[in-house]
C-alpha cells in the first residue's frame, strides 16, 4: 500500500484489525514502548543477528474500523497493481493484531468468539495450512489477539488469571509475574480467549495477550460515566500493567521474527531456485534482480541493513558480471535484455540545448543524481527495460541509502515523525537543522566515508556508462561533443555535490573548523565550507540500529610491524606526525580520516572536471598551466598568464564563441556559474581546492594536501597574489624535494621563482634559480655517464637519450634559465658564489705547465664539462695555486684572457699567469665568473671533509676532484727566464756581518724595471736591504727617495745579464739556517711578471777552528786546530795568518795543499808569532786567519751539476733544463749519506745511483705525456752513461770556494818567567842515557829564574802591577812542586823574591833532590808567579798567583816557562849485581847485591 | 572511430623512502609528466592512510578514481617499494586482440593484478643484478653523499621491461 518512499521501507508493518475502535486508547502507551529492543533472529544459514531496536509502523486493517485517511498517490496505486509482481516492494504486514473489546464473558461468548474466528479464517496465514504459494510465503505473517479490557467494565473487574491455572504457553516471564487471584472464581475472560484460541501445541507462539486500560488514560468522551462504581475494578499494581505490557511486546516480537524467517527462508529458497536456472536459456537478470532485492527489502524492513547491503552488492557484481558477459558474447542463453541507452538523458540534453532556460525535471535530477525515487527503477527492471545507466544509478541509490542508515543509526524513534518524513520529500533543503545537530553526535563515519569511497567509483565508472549512452543511437548529429562532455561533467558534479551534501558530517565540520586555519585567505572566495551541516539528515528517520557486523576493519588491524617485518617504519612518518600533532584534540573518531580523505578525492574529481571544462576555452589553472605551457616554451622560461578577457572586439568575438561551446550542454548550477566567467571559474576552482587542502588536512594526507596547496599556489600566481603563492611554494616544495621528487620539485621551484622575481627578492630569486640548475646539471651528468653503466660508443649513448619512453625524472628543462641567472646577477649587489661542482662536471687541470715563446710565466690548460644547455659567458676565470710545502708561502693566480665563451660540452680554458717560480703546486680553487656569479671549484676542501658514508657505501668521489688531489703542479721556470739564487756569501769575515748574495740573470728579459722583494721568513732574522751593494755585474741599484725595507730596486736592466747582489743581514737569536722569500717584479715590454723564489740557507760555518797558544820568552807558539762542524769532509785550499805590524809570524813549513779535512780528524797548524820591535807600545791588533776551503758536497753539488746541466743543454731537453737541473741535484744529494762524503774524499768518486732509485717519477708527471715516454729514456740513458762510478774531478768548481777570515788576538801576558832546574853533577849535554839517576842519591839542583816583560803593554803592566814605571822589579814566589812519593826535596820549596826583567837578571835557588823510588819520573814541577800587587799589600804572602779572583783587568797575567818541564830522569836501584838464588821446591831468594858506588869508584 | 579500450597510462616505482624510482608514461610523451606525477605522490598518502588496515596481502587494489578515466592501483613489496599503475579507461586504440570491455565495467582487481606480479619479478630481478645498489637510490644516502638529482633507476633492462608490461597490458590478462 506505500508507495515507492525510502521510508517506508525500513519498518515493520502490524495490521491492526480494530472492531471496537479501541486502538486511540492503547497507541500512546504502545507507541511509547516502540520500537521493539533487541530481537535476535536466529536462521539457519546466518550467524545469529541482533536487531537493536526495530520500528514498527501500526497500520489498520482495511476492513478496520479507524479508517485513517491515507491519500492514496497514484504511486501507491501503480505500486498496488504490480504487487503480485514485485515481491520486495509490498509493504505486507508481518503481523495482524485483532483488537478485542470485549467487556464480559457474556459478549465473549456471544458475539466476539464467533468475530474472532471469523477473522482468523480470514487472515489465517495459508503456511499454516501448508502448500502456500512462494508468493504467499514471501507475506507471511503471524496473527495475534490483543484483549483490551476497558475500565469500569466487567472484565476489568477481573484479575487477568482466575486462579492457580497457568497457561502452558504463557512465557515463563508472564507466570512469574502473575499475581493469583485469591478467590478462585470462574476463568476470566482472557483465559477463555487463551483456551480457545491458542493452539494446544507446545511450539505454537502464544498468540493472545491483554491490556488494562486504566481509566485515567481513557479520553474523555470514552470514559463510562459511573462505570468505577459499577464493577469494583481490579486495581493493577505498575509492575504488573508493566509485565503485560512487556508480555505484549515480547509476543510482538516472537511473532515478527516468526514470519519473517518464513519469509527469508522463502526468499532464499527462490533466489538459490533462479541462480541455479542462470545458465538455462531465457534466464533474465531483472527477474533474478527483482528476486533478489525482495530478501534485501526484508532484511532492510528489519533493520538488518548490512545483509541488505551486502545482498545490493552482490546484486551489483551480477549486474557488471551480467554486462561483461553480453558484451563478450559469451553467453547465448542470457535473455537479459538492457536498454542500449537512456533515451531520457538524451531526451534532457536536447532539451536543454533548445531551451535557453534549465528545464525544471533537468534540474531536479542535476539537485539529487542519486535517488531511487527520479524514475520508476523498479517498474523498468521489471518490465526489462533499464538501461545500465539507470540501472547502476538505482542500485547505488540503493546502497547509498543503505550505508547511509548506517552511518546514522542512531536515531530515536521519537524524533521519527511522519512530518519529517514529509518534509524530506518535499524538498533536501527544509531540513530541521536542529535535529541533524542532535544527531550528528551519533553518526557513524565509517559508513559515511564508505559511501564517498563508492561514490568516487561509480561517479568515474558511470559517466563512461553516460558518455557511451549519449554516444549510442546515432544522435550523434543532435548534440556536439561539447555539449555531450558538458553534459557529462554536469552529471559528474551533481553527483559529487549530492554525495558530498549528504555525507557530511558535522563531526567532519568541527575538524575542519578546528584544523589549522586554511592558509587560503582570500577575502574573494567562496567558501563552501558554510554548506548546510546536513541537509538530508533529518531524512533519515529510519529505525535506528547499531551495526551487529563487524563494519569495524579496526578489529582486524594488526599491529603494524607484524604484519610485515622488515617493514619500513620510517616509510611513515608523516603519518605518524599527523596523528600525534593534535594531542589535545579529541582522539580522531574512527572513519573520520577515510572520510575525509575520501571525500577530498571527491572534491578533487569534481575540480578535475572543472579543469578540463576550463581548459577547454584556454582557461587554464593549476599544474596544468605549467604542464601545458612547458612544451611551447620553446624561448624559455616566460611568465604564465592566462589570457585574461580583455579589449579588442575580435578577441571578445571568440571568447563568445568559445563560451557558447563550453556551457552548451552544461546544466549544473555550480559549474554554470563557474564557468561564467574566467574569474568566476578561478573562484569555484579556489573554492574546491580550498576545501580539498582543508579535508586532507585532516585526513592526515600530507602530500595530497601540499600537492593542492600547489595547485591555490598557481592560482594565487596567476592572480597577482605573488607573495601570497611564494609563501605556498616555499612551504610546498621541501616536501617533493626531501623525496627527490625532481620533477615537481622543479616545476614547483620555476614557479616559486617567478614569484619571487615578481617580488624583486632578488637573492631568492637567484638561490631558486641555481636549485633549479643544479637539478638540470645533474641530469645532463648521469645522463653522461649512467651509474654503474660505462656506454663505451656514441650509438649507445644516443639510443639511451633518444629512446626515452619513460619519464626522466631528472630531465629538467633548463633552456635559458643560466642566461637569465647571469644577466639578472647584475641586479645584486654582491657576488653570489655557488659550488663549481654542482653546475659543471669533470673539472681538470692538465697538470702540466705550458711556457710562452716569447715571455716568462706560464699556463695551464683548465677543463670542465658544461652541462647546462645554456652558452655562457664567463667574465673572468681564475685559478689559484697554493704549494704543497711550508716554505711556499705564495700562492699563484691564474687567470684567463678576457671572456670565455663556453658552450654545452667539453670547454677548456686556458689560464695564464706571469710568475714564474719552481717547485709543486696544487690546486686549491677554480673560479669561473660570469657576471656575479661566482662559481667555485675547491678540489682540496671537498676531499678532505670527512664523509664517513661515502666511504662505506656509495660511489668513489668525483675523478676531478681525485685528479686535483693526486697529481701537483710542478712548476718551473723556462730555461730563458729570470732567475735569482740565493746563497750565502762565499766570504766571511768573522768580525763582521755577514751577507747574503743574490746573483740574478736576467734571461731574455729586458727589464724596465726590476725589484727584488726580499723577505725574511725566519724569526730574528733582519735583512740590511739598504746596504745592498752590486758585487757583480753591470747595473745599478736604483737609489729609492724613501727607504722601502726589504725591496731592492733596479732599473733598465739589459737581457742576459748577471749580476750579483750582497746583502748584509743579522740573526737575533741562533739558528742554524735561515728562510729567505725573495719576489722580483719587473716589468718588460710584454708587461709585469713576478718571479717568485725562496731559499733555506744553512749559515752556520762548516768548519770549526781553536787555537792553542804557548807562550816563550822569545815567540808564541799558536797552534789552529781545524775541524769540521758536520760530518763531511772539507777541503782545505790554504790557510795563512797574517802579520801585523808588531808581530810577524812564521808559517808552518812545507806541507802539500789542499788538505783535507776529515770529521773525526782536526787538522793542526802551528804558527810561530814573534814580536817584531820590542817595547813599541800600540794598539793590539789581532791576527787575521785566512782559510779557503771547499765543502765537499757543494763541490760535489756543484760538478754534479754542472755535468749534468751540460748533459741537459746540449740533449734535446734543454728547454726543460730549469726543471731537471734543480731535480737531478736534490735527488741526488739527498741520496748522499754525509758518512759516504768521507769515502769520497778519499776516493774522489761519487756513485750516482741509477735511474730506477733515482725517483724521476714526479719529474716525469710535470711533462705532457707526449714527451714523457721521451725524456725517461733519455734519462735512462744518461744514467746508464754516468752512473757509477762517475769520477769526481775537482776542477771547475772554484766557485764553491769558501773564503773565511778568523781574527785570532794575541792574548796579553804581562810576564813569562822562565825558570830551569839544573843538576850540578852532570851537565846538561849529556846524553839521555846518562840521566839515570841510582835511587836514593841525593844531588843538588840549581832552580835559576829570570823573567821578561816584553809581550805586553808596559803601561798596562804598570797599572796592573802597581809599578812606579815598567822596569821596576816585581815580586815572585817560585814553588817547587813535587810528589812527594817520587822526590824528596831539600832546601826552600817555595820563596819570593824581587826581580827586574832581563836575562842578566836571574835568580838562582839551591835545591837538594833525591829521588824516592825507581823508575822514569819528570824533574819536580816548578811554578813562577808574581805576587799580585794587591794580595802583597794584604801582607799575605801567601800569594797564590792564580788566585786572580779580583777584576780580570787587574790581575797580572802570566804564563811561566818552565824550561825543564819535560826532562825526565830514569831512577834506577844503586847496585852493580844482584845474585839470586833459585830454592828447592819453588821461590827465589836474593844471594847478593853489589852497590854501584863500587863501579863508580872503579 | 576506433573505439578505445583500458590502457596502462603510467607505471610508477616509488621507493622505501617515497621517492620516485621510476616512472613511464604510456605512451610515450603524450602524457602530462607533471601531473601524473603528482598524482603518484599523492598516491603514497592513500598507500599510508591504508596500511594500517592491510593483511597478508600487498595487494592495495584501487587506491583512488582520478576522473572517469584514470584510476591508480597499488601494490607494496616487502622492501617497502610501491607499485603504482594508472590506468586510463580510454587508454589506447583497440586492437583485434581486445576482448571487447564495455565502459560500464570497471576494472576489476584481477585485471590488474598480473602487472603488479610482473613488475615485481621485473624489479627482483633489477635487484639480483649485483651492480644494482638499492642504497644508492635512497634519497638520504644521496643527500648524505652531496649527490644532487634524482635517485631512479637507470637500468635499461629494467626500464624495458616496464615499458613491455605497460604495453602488453590489458584486461583480462593473465600473464604478463
Amino acid at each position: 500500500m506505500d508507495g515507492p518512499s525510502n521510508s517506508s521501507s525500513s519498518k515493520v508493518t502490524v495490521e491492526y484489525h480494530d472492531p471496537a475502535g479501541v486502538f486511540p486508547l492503547l497507541s500512546a502507551q504502545l507507541q511509547a514502548r516502540l520500537p521493539l529492543r533487541n530481537l535476535h533472529w536466529k536462521s539457519p544459514s546466518r550467524p545469529l543477528r541482533s536487531i537493536d531496536s526495530l520500528h514498527v509502523e501500526l497500520v489498520p486493517s482495511q476492513d478496520g474500523v479507524d479508517l485513517s485517511a491515507r491519500p492514496s498517490t497514484a504511486a501507491s496505486q501503480e505500486s498496488l497493481r504490480r504487487r503480485h509482481q514485485i515481491p520486495g516492494l509490498r509493504r505486507t504486514p508481518y503481523l495482524k493484531v485483532y483488537l478485542l473489546r470485549c467487556d464480559d464473558s457474556e459478549t465473549y461468548k456471544n458475539i466476539a468468539r464467533k468475530e474472532i474466528r471469523e477473522w482468523i479464517r480470514e487472515n489465517t496465514p495459508s503456511h499454516h495450512s501448508g502448500g502456500a504459494s512462494s508468493q504467499e510465503q514471501h507475506d507471511a505473517y503471524e496473527w495475534l489477539i490483543l484483549h483490551v479490557v476497558i475500565p469500569g467494565t466487567y472484565a476489568a473487574a477481573q484479575p487477568r488469571f482466575s486462579g492457580s491455572t497457568s497457561s502452558s504457553t504463557g512465557t515463563a516471564k508472564d507466570r512469574s509475574n502473575t499475581t493469583r487471584w485469591p478467590g478462585g472464581k470462574s476463568t476470566t475472560v482472557f483465559e477463555k480467549i487463551r483456551s480457545d484460541f491458542n493452539s494446544s501445541s507446545n511450539s505454537a507462539p502464544d498468540r493472545v495477550a491483554q491490556i488494562r486500560i486504566q481509566n485515567e488514560e481513557l479520553p474523555r468522551h470514552l470514559q463510562f460515566p459511573g462505570s468505577s462504581a459499577s464493577f469494583p475494578a481490579y486495581q493493577e499494581t505498575p509492575q504488573e500493567q508493566n509485565s503485560a505490557w512487556t508480555d505484549l511486546v515480547a509476543k510482538f516480537k516472537t511473532l515478527i521474527l516468526l514470519s519473517f524467517n518464513l519469509r527469508v527462508s522463502q526468499y532464499e529458497e527462490d533466489i538459490r531456485e533462479k541462480d541455479a536456472q542462470r545458465s538455462l536459456p531465457g534466464w533474465n537478470f531483472c527477474t533474478f534482480f527483482v528476486l533478489k532485492e525482495g530478501l534485501a527489502h526484508s532484511f532492510e524492513g528489519v533493520g538488518l541493513v548490512e545483509d541488505a547491503l551486502v545482498i545490493y552488492d552482490e546484486l551489483s557484481i551480477g549486474l557488471d558480471t551480467v554486462i561483461r558477459d553480453k558484451a563478450v558474447g559469451t553467453s547465448q542463453t542470457d535473455a537479459t535484455t538492457l536498454l542500449p541507452s537512456t533515451e531520457e538523458l538524451k531526451q534532457h540534453l536536447l532539451n536543454l540545448l533548445d531551451s535557453d532556460e534549465l528545464p525544471g525535471k533537468l534540474q531536479l535530477l542535476m539537485k539529487k543524481p542519486i535517488d531511487e525515487g527520479n524514475k520508476n527503477y523498479r517498474g523498468l527492471i521489471l518490465a526489462s527495460n533499464i538501461s545500465i545507466f539507470d540501472f547502476k544509478c538505482y542500485l547505488f541509490a540503493r546502497q547509498m541509502l543503505l550505508l547511509l542508515r548506517l552511518g546514522r543509526n542512531i536515531f530515536d524513534a521519537r524524533q521519527t515523525s511522519r512530518k519529517s518524513q514529509e518534509a524530506r520529500r518535499h524538498s533536501i533543503d527544509g531540513a530541521d537543522k536542529r535535529l541533524s545537530a542532535e544527531l550528528s553526535n551519533e553518526v557513524n563515519l565509517g559508513p559515511l566515508a564508505e559511501i564517498c569511497r563508492r561514490a568516487l567509483s561509480f561517479a568515474t565508472e558511470t559517466a563512461r556508462v553516460l558518455r557511451d549512452d549519449l554516444g549510442v543511437g546515432g544522435d550523434e548529429g543532435r548534440f556536439s561533443t561539447d555539449a555531450k562532455e558538458n553534459f557529462i561533467a554536469s552529471w559528474i558534479a551533481a553527483v559529487v555535490d549530492q554525495i558530498l551534501t549528504e555525507t557530511t558530517s558535522p563531526s567532519l565540520s568541527a575538524q575542519t573548523n578546528r584544523a589549522p586555519p586554511s592558509p587560503l585567505k582570500i577575502p574573494r572566495a567562496r567558501k563552501t565550507t558554510g554548506e548546510p551541516l546536513s541537509t538530508g539528515a533529518d531524512s533519515k528517520s529510519h529505525p535506528a540500529r547499531s551495526s551487529s557486523l563487524s563494519f569495524r576493519p579496526t578489529s582486524l588491524v594488526e599491529p603494524l610491524s607484524n604484519q610485515a617485518s622488515g617493514q619500513p617504519n620510517d616509510a611513515w612518518p608523516k603519518r605518524m606526525s599527523s596523528e600525534n600533532e593534535r594531542p589535545g584534540d579529541p582522539p580522531t573518531r574512527f572513519g573520520l580520516l577515510e572520510l575525509a580523505t575520501h571525500r577530498a578525492e571527491l572534491k578533487l574529481l569534481e575540480r578535475r572536471t572543472l579543469e578540463k571544462l576550463g581548459s577547454k576555452c584556454g582557461w587554464q589553472v593549476g599544474w596544468s598551466t605549467l604542464e601545458n605551457a612547458i612544451p611551447n616554451r620553446a624561448n624559455g622560461f616566460h611568465e604564465v598568464k592566462i589570457e585574461a578577457d580583455d579589449s579588442t572586439s575580435s578577441e571578445d568575438h571568440i571568447n563568445e564563441q568559445i563560451k557558447f561551446k563550453m556551457i552548451e550542454g552544461l546544466c549544473h548550477a555550480k559549474f554554470l556559474q563557474g564557468l561564467s566567467s574566467l574569474d568566476e571559474f578561478q573562484k569555484l576552482y579556489e573554492s574546491l581546492s580550498d576545501d580539498t587542502v582543508k579535508l586532507y588536512q585532516i585526513a592526515g594526507q600530507a602530500r595530497a594536501a601540499e600537492k593542492t596547496l600547489g595547485d591555490l599556489a598557481i592560482v594565487k600566481y596567476d592572480l597577482g597574489d605573488f607573495a601570497g603563492a611564494a609563501s605556498f611554494f616555499a612551504r610546498v616544495t621541501p616536501l617533493y624535494s626531501e623525496s627527490n621528487w625532481n620533477k615537481v620539485e622543479v616545476a614547483m621551484l620555476r614557479m616559486h621563482a617567478q614569484c619571487l622575481k615578481a617580488l624583486n627578492r632578488k637573492d631568492e630569486y637567484l638561490r631558486l634559480l641555481l636549485m633549479i640548475l643544479s637539478k638540470a646539471a645533474a641530469h645532463t651528468r648521469s645522463a653522461t655517464i649512467p651509474r654503474g653503466m660505462k656506454i663505451s660508443s656514441p650509438g649507445m649513448r644516443k639510443a639511451l637519450h633518444t629512446s626515452r619512453s619513460w619519464l626522466d625524472d631528472d630531465d629538467v628543462p633548463s633552456r635559458d634559465l643560466l642566461t637569465e641567472l647571469v644577466e639578472y646577477s647584475e641586479e645584486l649587489p654582491y657576488d653570489v658564489s655557488v659550488s663549481m661542482d654542482t653546475f659543471f662536471a669533470n673539472i681538470t687541470v692538465e697538470p702540466y705547465v705550458v711556457h710562452y715563446d716569447d715571455r716568462d710565466g706560464f699556463r695551464l690548460l683548465l677543463k670542465f664539462r658544461h652541462l647546462l644547455d645554456d652558452d655562457l659567458t664567463l667574465t673572468s676565470v681564475s685559478l689559484k695555486l697554493v704549494g704543497t710545502t711550508a716554505e711556499q708561502k705564495k700562492d699563484i693566480f691564474l687567470t684567463s684572457d678576457g671572456f670565455v665563451e663556453v658552450e654545452k660540452g667539453i670547454a677548456k680554458c686556458w689560464l695564464h699567469t706571469n710568475v714564474t717560480t719552481y717547485g709543486s703546486f696544487v690546486v686549491e680553487q677554480i673560479a669561473l665568473k660570469a657576471k656575479k656569479i661566482l662559481f667555485i671549484h675547491e678540489p682540496l676542501s671537498k676531499t678532505e671533509a670527512p664523509n664517513p658514508l661515502a666511504s662505506s657505501s656509495g660511489p668513489p668521489p668525483l675523478e676531478s676532484v681525485v685528479a686535483a688531489k693526486r697529481t701537483p703542479i710542478f712548476c718551473f721556470p723556462r730555461t730563458e727566464s729570470f732567475d735569482a739564487i740565493i746563497h750565502l756569501s762565499r766570504s766571511i769575515h768573522i768580525d763582521r756581518t755577514r751577507s747574503i748574495e743574490i746573483e740574478c740573470n736576467t734571461g731574455w728579459n729586458e727589464a724596465e724595471s726590476l725589484e727584488l722583494r726580499l723577505r725574511a721568513a725566519s724569526a730574528g732574522l733582519r735583512l740590511h736591504t739598504s746596504n745592498a751593494i752590486v758585487i757583480e755585474g753591470d747595473v745599478d741599484l736604483v737609489k729609492a727617495d724613501k727607504p722601502r725595507p726589504g725591496i731592492v730596486g733596479l732599473a733598465n736592466v739589459p737581457s742576459n745579464v748577471k749580476f750579483k747582489i750582497r746583502i748584509p743581514f743579522e740573526v737575533e737569536s741562533h739558528t742554524s739556517d735561515i728562510l729567505i722569500r725573495i719576489d722580483a717584479e719587473y716589468k718588460t715590454g710584454n708587461g709585469v711578471f713576478q718571479f717568485f723564489s725562496h731559499a733555506k740557507i744553512p749559515i752556520d760555518l762548516p768548519l770549526d777552528v781553536n787555537v792553542q797558544d804557548s807562550f816563550k820568552p822569545f815567540a808564541l807558539f799558536s797552534t789552529f786546530n781545524i775541524k769540521t762542524s758536520n760530518q763531511k769532509p772539507l777541503r782545505l785550499l790554504s790557510a795563512g795568518l797574517g802579520e801585523t805590524s808588531l808581530l810577524s809570524v812564521q808559517g808552518p813549513m812545507g806541507g802539500r795543499w789542499p788538505r783535507i779535512v776529515f770529521p773525526k780528524k782536526a787538522m793542526s797548524l802551528q804558527f810561530i808569532i814573534r814580536k817584531k820591535s820590542p817595547g813599541q807600545s800600540k794598539e793590539k791588533e789581532p791576527l787575521p786567519l785566512d782559510l779557503s776551503y771547499q765543502c765537499l758536497d757543494e763541490q760535489v753539488e756543484a760538478i754534479a751539476q754542472s755535468s749534468f746541466a751540460k748533459s741537459v743543454t746540449n740533449g734535446e731537453f734543454a728547454p726543460l733544463r730549469r726543471l731537471l737541473v734543480p731535480s737531478f741535484v736534490e735527488r741526488l744529494m739527498h741520496g748522499i749519506e754525509p758518512e759516504e762524503f768521507t769515502q769520497v774524499a778519499y776516493r774522489d768518486e761519487v756513485s750516482i745511483p741509477p735511474f730506477e732509485d733515482f725517483s724521476w717519477d714526479e719529474v716525469l708527471d710535470a711533462v705532457p705525456s707526449s714527451s714523457k715516454d721521451s725524456l725517461q729514456k733519455w734519462l735512462e740513458q744518461w744514467h746508464e752513461l754516468h752512473g757509477y762510478p762517475n769520477r769526481f774531478a775537482p776542477v771547475d768548481s772554484s766557485h764553491t770556494t769558501r773564503q773565511i777570515t778568523i781574527s785570532v788576538s794575541v792574548p796579553t801576558v804581562h810576564v813569562i818567567p822562565t825558570a830551569s832546574l839544573a843538576i850540578k853533577d852532570y851537565h846538561r849535554d849529556y846524553l839521555p842515557t846518562d840521566t839515570v839517576w841510582p835511587l836514593g842519591e841525593a844531588k843538588s839542583a840549581n832552580l835559576t829564574i829570570s823573567h821578561t816583560r816584553v809581550w805586553c803593554d808596559p803601561n798596562d803592566l804598570k797599572d796592573v802591577a802597581s809599578l812606579g814605571s815598567a822596569d821596576e822589579p816585581m815580586q815572585f814566589v817560585y814553588e817547587v812542586d813535587a810528589n812527594p812519593d817520587l822526590w824528596l826535596v831539600g832546601g826552600p820549596k817555595r820563596g819570593t823574591f824581587w826581580q827586574r826583567e832581563g836575562e842578566d837578571q836571574k835568580e838562582t835557588f839551591e835545591l837538594l833532590l833525591i829521588p824516592l823510588r825507581k823508575g822514569d819520573w819528570a824533574y819536580p814541577a816548578v811554578d813562577v808567579r808574581p805576587v799580585q800587587p794587591g794580595s802583597a799589600q794584604r801582607g799575605g804572602n801567601q800569594g797564590q798567583g792564580h788566585e786572580r779572583d779580583g777584576e780580570e783587568d787587574k790581575a797580572i797575567s802570566c804564563e811561566c816557562y818552565y824550561e825543564d818541564a819535560f826532562q825526565r830522569v830514569l831512577v834506577v836501584p844503586d847496585v852493580k849485581s844482584t845474585t839470586v838464588g833459585l830454592v828447592k821446591g819453588g821461590g827465589t831468594i836474593l844471594m847478593e847485591t853489589i852497590g854501584t858506588e863500587d863501579a863508580v869508584e872503579m | 572511430m576506433a573505439s578505445l579500450v583500458p590502457g596502462i597510462a603510467c607505471i610508477g616505482v616509488i621507493g622505501k623512502q617515497n621517492n620516485p624510482l621510476h616512472i613511464s608514461l604510456f605512451p610515450p610523451g603524450e602524457r602530462p609528466s607533471l601531473e601524473f606525477s603528482f598524482m603518484l605522490s599523492s598516491s603514497l598518502d592513500i598507500f599510508e592512510q591504508r596500511l594500517p588496515h592491510k593483511m597478508a596481502d600487498q595487494d592495495f587494489g584501487l587506491l583512488q578514481a582520478i576522473d572517469e578515466r584514470l584510476a591508480m592501483y597499488g601494490y607494496l613489496t616487502n622492501t617497502g617499494v610501491k607499485f603504482v599503475v594508472i590506468v586510463d579507461m580510454e587508454g589506447r586504440p583497440a586492437t583485434v586482440n581486445d576482448s571487447k570491455n564495455p565502459a560500464a565495467v570497471g576494472l576489476r582487481d584481477s585485471d590488474v593484478k598480473p602487472v603488479f606480479r610482473a613488475l615485481q619479478t621485473a624489479y627482483v630481478n633489477l635487484l639480483r643484478n649485483p651492480f644494482y645498489d638499492p642504497d644508492e637510490h635512497m634519497p638520504s644516502v644521496a643527500k648524505a653523499q652531496n649527490r644532487v638529482g634524482s635517485t631512479q633507476i637507470t637500468s635499461q633492462k629494467f626500464i624495458q621491461e616496464v615499458n613491455r608490461i605497460g604495453e602488453l597490458w590489458r584486461p583480462g590478462i593473465t600473464q604478463l
